[in-house]
């Protein structure tokens, strides 16, 4: 719509990629220069951040146009409540059964699920939550508790899980969020200096692009839906920056391929049907109004809290000196905590942004550790 | 013989009696026959040490050792036999020296079968003969089964050097140009689909090879200023540890690094970053400017390094740093990787 540089599906290969990166990052630096200020993008997405860190996008962009990393990364905003209850579940008898990426993940302790498994505690990864219906089935007399976690990416597929006639046997441990109530938190902030959003290309296959044109409508902010390959990326940067030119704030769609404007509708009844929507805690930033899943009366029988004997409830939900809430939310870059490849690396993790793969430290780590100019 | 094949390699074989006797005569003879013996005086009679007389004006001794395990121990293009004497001739050759002399020590677990164990040892006395190098001593232990994991090869490595001086790590210079010999990430790639549970149709073969023969006159061009074979930690650790003992920067052309296109798809599915798997048969190289076309077409003479190129060069600052220029032309950092690549689960 508001880019030249849409079809490029015939120009992936070799060197027609360095060519045409850089027709897009003139026409960049060409808007950039007519703005004629300093400008600021935040994705909400770790697998855009992969992208940006991995192919070295921040080098080849002018200083101040500057790409910040939001709330992205589903295993860092879930709360450390979580790795402590499925600690206790699974101390209580029943089996755990998660994605390998919550596994390490550190509690406010830095107890992790691995820990607790290397004490002899049955806690299993597993490919799918097919895997885990199928645990379930085959061991009747034990409770089987799938780590829930994600974004409206992930959980449509638990949601089918519960609606197929699941055994009785089978329960979730629900901590689902939603991500634009966290884009509503970044926005209410007046000192927020956001420029724009590049939106998650996952997130939106699910929810579509319109839950986002509140923002350009109320909140004047232009927003890009991304896709994930450095091209994608730098065409979304290309139309964001089109649109602050403009001063016409929408919401454009880079990743038309698989995003549409209602989003998957298959997808969006069994999340109305499995969940409601409420206040949610997100972790290192506190509570989100309405911007978590948990399950629906219906299906309350399969509602792994109600095993535990107390909720838990943690105050304070990060390690001493971890900022993860502050690097999640933008406000500080990963070099900016104190811990930075000092005490806390990849290897030595002691907030959940240095864990996963979709981790703003951990990227940082692994491939801008040292900052190129 | 064909009986002595189903058989298995049981603990009384540790026991230093009739039934080691027995195994040891059962490595030597697939050994097989041994060259490069003239400055053998001993052992002929299995005595406890080799005995070796210097003759000739190289008379600087460079001395490696390596340990060696691989699961699976049989992997496409090869064996852990392959990797013993590649691995250790690859470490003296880098360094200049001709590979001479080599031990062996072999740690077999507990019912590891015969015919395994002769298809390693041939391949040990196959590679021994083509590289040229006589292998001196042996050992053999046997653990109990599920203390190790099938088998364990320890070796040492003699060599002579052929240069004034070695090549060393800590001498690249600004200018200089960066060669890879060959294709990134072969060997670790190839591994990993055949490891349990992954269910890649690939046949991508180890690109495990010894650089001996093959770069006997390239080692003696003094334009070569450091030299690495690339082995665990692939690229990523060879780069670094060049860039950080000369006090230089690599500046690495993600365009010119070849890498296979299966050995791609594995490492994308599994999130895996390519320069940082290893190979067994690669060496990065950092060549004075002038001597660079010389050491390209004499690498071109060979197999196992016939698509050598320039991938990169160096800069003087920032000190101890690799850069990489990506697809898309930016740069980021190449950092030694933390620990063991490790596939991502879900
Ligand atoms: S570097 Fe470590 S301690 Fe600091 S914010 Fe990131 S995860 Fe937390």
């Amino acid at each position: 719509m508001s880019s030249r540089f849409k079809d490029h599906s015939s120009m992936r290969k070799g060197s027609d990629i360095r060519t045409y990166a850089k027709e897009i990052i003139s026409s960049i630096s060409e808007k950039f220069n007519q703005i004629g200020r300093p400008v600021k993008i935040m994705h909400v997405c770790g697998t855009h951040e992969t992208t940006v860190a991995k192919s070295g996008i921040r080098s080849l962009l002018p200083d101040e146009l500057e790409i910040i990393s939001g709330p992205g990364c589903p295993v860092c905003v879930c709360p450390a409540e979580h790795v402590t209850s499925a600690i206790q579940l699974a101390k209580d008898g029943h089996i755990i059964v998660t994605f390998g990426d919550m596994f390490k993940v550190p509690d406010q302790k830095l107890v992790t699920l691995a820990r607790a498994k290397s004490e002899g505690l049955d806690i299993r990864i597993v490919y799918s939550v097919t895997d885990a219906l199928k645990i379930a089935r085959e061991n009747p007399d034990r409770k089987i508790v799938w780590l829930g976690i994600g974004f409206e990416t992930t959980a449509p597929m638990t949601a089918y899980s519960l609606m197929n006639n699941p055994p009785a046997n089978y329960y979730v441990l629900a901590d689902f969020r939603l991500v634009p109530p966290a884009l509503d938190v970044l926005i209410s902030d007046p000192n927020h200096g956001l420029d724009g959003f590049i939106l998650p290309g996952h997130v939106s296959t699910i929810i579509g692009t319109d839950p986002y044109e509140r923002f350009a409508s109320e909140d004047k902010m232009p927003g890009v839906v991304g896709g994930f390959d450095p091209i994608d990326f730098l065409i979304a940067m290309d139309m964001i920056l089109q649109q602050i030119l403009e001063n016409k704030p929408r919401v454009d769609n880079a990743y038309p391929q698989v995003v549409s404007k209602k989003g998957n509708q298959m997808a969006l009844d069994a999340l109305e049907e499995v969940f409601t929507i409420a206040d949610a805690k997100w972790r290192g930033i506190g509570t989100i109004p309405q911007s978590g899943y948990e399950l629906a009366d219906k299906y309350k029988q399969h509602d792994a809290r109600s095993l535990l004997k107390e909720p838990i409830v943690l105050d304070n939900d990060l390690f001493k000196g971890c900022q993860c809430g502050s690097v999640i939310l933008g406000k500080i870059k990963p070099q900016e905590c104190g811990h930075f490849l000092k005490r806390c690396t990849p290897e030595t993790a002691l907030g959940p942004c240095m864990v996963s793969d979709e981790g703003t430290c951990r990227i940082a780590a692994l491939y801008q550790s040292k900052v190129i100019r | 013989m064909d009986q002595e094949h189903e058989q298995i390699v049981d603990l009384a074989m540790n026991g230093g009696g009739k039934k080691m006797d027995a195994l040891i005569k059962f490595i030597s003879e697939n050994l097989g026959s041994q060259t490069g013996s003239e400055d053998i005086i001993s052992p002929a009679h299995m005595d406890d040490s080799a005995v070796i007389e210097l003759k000739g004006d190289n008379n600087k001794i460079v001395i490696t050792t390596d340990s060696h395990t691989v699961d699976p121990v049989f992997f496409t293009g090869g064996n852990i036999g392959d990797l013993s004497i590649a691995g250790t001739v690859n470490d003296l050759t880098v360094m200049g020296a001709e590979p001479k002399y080599l031990t062996i020590g072999m740690i077999i677990e507990e019912g590891f079968k015969f015919s395994d164990l002769s298809k390693i040892v041939q391949t040990i006395g196959k590679r021994a003969r083509e590289t040229g190098v006589r292998i001196v001593a042996g050992d053999t232990k046997v653990m109990p089964k599920g203390d190790l994991s099938n088998i364990i090869l320890n070796t040492a490595g003699f060599g002579l050097l052929i240069r004034e001086y070695p090549i060393s790590d800590a001498k690249t210079k600004p200018g200089d140009k960066i060669i890879l010999t060959g294709s990134i990430g072969d060997h670790g790639t190839s591994l990993m689909a055949l490891r349990e549970g992954m269910d890649f149709q690939t046949d991508l073969p180890s690109d495990a090879a010894p650089f001996w023969p093959a770069f006997r006159d390239v080692v003696k061009n003094t334009g070569i200023h450091s030299m690495k074979d690339i082995t665990r930690g692939g690229l990523a650790s060879a780069s670094n540890e060049i860039a950080d003992k000369s006090g230089v920067c690599l500046v690495i052309d993600s365009e010119e690094v070849i890498v296979k296109p299966e050995a791609n798809a594995i490492c994308d599915i599994l999130g895996l970053e390519i320069y940082e798997i290893s190979c067994e048969g690669r060496a990065i190289m950092a060549v004075d400017p002038d001597e660079v076309e010389n050491v390209i077409a004499e690498l071109h003479k060979y197999e196992l390094s016939k698509e050598a190129k320039v991938v990169g060069y160096v800069e003087e600052a920032p000190k101890g740093q690799v850069h990489i220029i990506t697809d898309i032309g930016g740069k980021r950092i190449l950092d030694k990787p933390y620990g063991e690549p490790i596939p991502r689960v879900c």
